[in-house]
């Protein structure tokens, strides 16, 4: 393979236990992580958000078991598809690998809107140019910087990470005293404080599962494991889960002093109200900065895991010539973006729910991907078939189910038709692939 | 309902849960080269102290007198008899090996040095053995450049002699494979004449012990295996332990062994 591709995919080094978890937390402190938690907090209440941190965590928790098998089984991949690639049938690995490219083009459409949310309030006069030049710095980072540039964007979307959720809660806590914001949220949203929901519970393992989903198809996070060196990936997953679970926490308890004493017209106006409690200037700074460098960090991670699949796995496997790989990487990277830059500009951001959409492909990729994964033969259409099984028949349970347990009909029925796929086939299968 | 104890115990949790994280961070990044650097030192104390022992074993068990008497006896003859060329040759690898016995300090290197090693001491063997002895070699080009320890297959091929052929009469047959069979390095060694119960056992004794000990000190317990079949006379030694490019001495210092 060509060197230029070579470091525009894996970089010039391995990343050891610091590297990995600054890139991941980096890649998965993103828009939809700031501008969902005012969601959860209203719809779930104080115990809902508390469960939508540990949901994100256990989530990582879970992918450390799996990727340290991956990652000494394939010691020389550089992204999920070429795991894909091994483990699936020809056909049926191009099926997947365009199921998981339409996911990213999604996960990238969230960052996006969450992206034109936050300029509608930073920049009310021009938002469209706001947004603009942002999408052209992610075009530029993820596009065509390669991981090395992000590797040194993440370093600072981490600083400014830990910078906002410990500065900015302290000081409004320090400011105005616990018990007077306690007194604001009780006579304003008592609600809040509300626990033992059954539907909270609900909503909690819904999220475990979604997270998952999420995580486990998501080509960034696959490339940041593959270049993370084999003895340190369990433990950069595990403590990357640790330390994102406390950025919702500390968004929460920023939220809540936001809301304090106060109402609030809409739920997505939420990020408004929290820029205007912050009454110095340098707060409020300081918190545009680290929505734009997370939403940057995050969004760019996902272009160059979404071109990186592309380049890769579609364009490399097709003998093209150099020429025409740059062609092409030109494509991916422009096509999506602007495509995505007219979607969010003519849909409001207001009528998108960012929470749990497409929750039930996600739920039925999770037995799929573990299935692919973790046996040892080559396999056909069937995950690309249960998936689309479990994915119906969850959206056909929310005519009489709610949400959630769609969600987890979706799981539930893509689990147990790969566990009826396996015992069926566990004759054949017994020969170790060869 | 939440009250006011539990909610300002929540917001302290909320505060001081990102401190502990960047704090935890910041050790992370100042110290995991140091936390790294000391378990390499401690694998290497440990490889070297292995390496010591087997050092040891190797000179106890097949640098002994008997070996290297049969071995000058046999010299002896090639000059009575007059054949230079065959007793030069013989003098040279049996100075080669010596020199290797005594001087390897290394604690890893490539399978291709160690199998140099192996073909002076089957060199030496088949001046003593001659036609009774046949060997067979099955090696993929491409597994040469693999990691691996000193005196690994050497272990193997001198247990044979030792437990096999200087034993037992008849035709000695040697099969030397390695092969690279998905991520990991697959290295046997089958030979015939091992028949009584006591040759069995003493073939896959302390010498085997000592090399899972080793490779275990250099990858996962769960990814090293040794395995050996008994087929009537007929032993097979199986090692299987992970596919690792051994880098140049300089690299060596920061990066122990690499995979691509």
């Amino acid at each position: 393979m060509n060197d230029k591709w070579m470091l525009y995919m894996r970089g010039p080094v391995s990343f050891g236990l610091g590297l990995a978890i600054i890139t991941l937390l980096a890649r998965w402190v993103t828009g939809n992580t700031i501008l969902s938690s005012p969601q959860t907090l209203i719809q779930y209440g104080i115990a809902g958000s508390i469960g939508y941190a540990i949901a994100g965590g256990l989530a990582f928790f879970f992918l450390g078991l799996v990727a340290k098998r991956v990652r000494r089984s394939f010691p020389e991949a550089i992204t999920i598809g070429d795991v894909l690639k091994e483990k699936l049938l020809p056909t049926y690995h191009h099926t997947f690998i365009l199921l998981l490219l339409f996911m990213g083009a999604y996960a990238l459409m969230v960052q996006f809107y969450a992206a034109g949310t936050l300029f509608y309030y930073v920049l009310p006069q021009f938002p469209l140019i706001g947004f603009g030049g942002f999408l052209l710095l992610v075009i530029y980072l993820g596009g065509y910087g390669g991981l090395k540039k992000l590797t040194t964007l993440s370093f600072y979307s981490v600083v400014m990470i830990f910078l906002t959720t410990i500065l900015l809660p302290i000081y409004s806590y320090l400011q105005n005293g616990i018990s007077p914001i306690y007194e604001g949220v009780k006579l304003y949203h008592p609600y809040l404080f509300f626990i033992g929901s059954h539907e909270t519970v609900w909503f909690v393992s819904a999220a475990v599962i979604v997270f998952t989903g999420q995580i486990l198809t998501d080509s960034a996070t696959w490339m940041r494991i593959f270049v993370t060196k084999p003895e340190k990936i369990g433990l950069a997953l595990q403590s990357t889960g640790l330390i994102w679970a406390t950025v919702p926490m500390a968004l929460l308890a920023l939220l809540l002093f936001a809301i304090s004493g106060k109402s609030f017209d809409q739920v997505y106006l939420l990020i408004q109200t929290m820029l205007q409690a912050l009454d110095a200037s340098f707060l409020m700074i300081i918190f545009v900065v680290f929505c734009l460098i997370a939403m940057l960090t995050a969004s760019s991670s996902e272009l160059h895991g979404w071109t990186s699949l592309l380049i890769r796995n579609v364009w490399l496997e097709n003998s093209l010539t150099d020429k025409q790989i740059t062609r092409y990487h030109h494509l991916s990277v422009w096509i999506p973006v602007l495509v995505l830059f007219v979607i969010v500009a003519i849909v409001l951001p207001s009528s998108f729910s960012l929470l749990f959409f497409f929750g039930n492909l996600y739920a039925s990729l999770i037995p799929a991907v573990m299935y692919i994964l973790i046996t040892d033969h080559r396999t056909g259409p069937a995950p690309t078939i249960i998936v689309a099984i479990g994915s119906v028949i969850g959206i056909v349970s929310q005519i009489s189910l709610h949400s959630f347990f769609s969600i987890w009909a979706s799981f539930l029925t893509a689990f147990l038709l790969f566990i009826a796929f396996y015992l069926f086939n566990l004759q054949k299968y017994k020969k170790p692939m060869e | 309902m939440l009250t006011i104890e539990a909610f300002t115990i929540f917001i302290a949790l909320c505060i001081l849960a990102p401190i502990l994280g960047a704090l935890a961070l910041l050790f992370l990044l100042a110290y995991e080269n140091r936390i790294d650097l000391l378990e390499k030192q401690k694998k290497e104390m440990a490889l070297e102290r292995d390496l010591q022992e087997a050092l040891y074993i190797q000179l106890n068990q097949e640098i002994q007198p008997h070996f290297f008497f049969n071995t000058l006896n046999s010299m002896l003859s090639l000059a009575r008899l007059g054949r230079k060329d065959e007793l030069i040759s013989g003098l040279e690898n049996f100075s080669k090996l010596l020199k290797h016995k005594y001087i390897t300090t290394d604690r890893t290197l490539t399978l291709r040095k160690e199998l140099e090693y192996v073909e002076y001491y089957l060199a030496i063997q088949r001046i003593r053995f001659r036609e009774r002895l046949e060997i067979v070699w099955q090696t993929e080009p491409q597994v040469l450049s693999a990691l691996t320890i000193p005196y690994l297959v050497q272990t193997l091929i001198e247990n044979a002699f030792k437990h096999a052929f200087e034993k037992n009469i008849g035709r000695a047959h040697l099969i030397i494979s390695a092969n690279r069979k998905g991520t990991q390095v697959q290295i046997t060694v089958t030979n015939n004449l091992v028949v009584s119960p006591k040759d069995k056992e003493d073939t896959i004794g302390i010498g085997l012990s000592n090399l899972e000990n080793r490779l275990s000190l250099l990858f996962s317990k769960d990814e090293v295996s040794i395995e050996s079949q008994i087929n009537g006379e007929w032993i097979t030694v199986s090692i299987s332990y992970p596919f690792q490019y051994w880098e140049e001495r300089e690299g060596y210092k920061d990066e122990h062994f690499s995979s691509r």
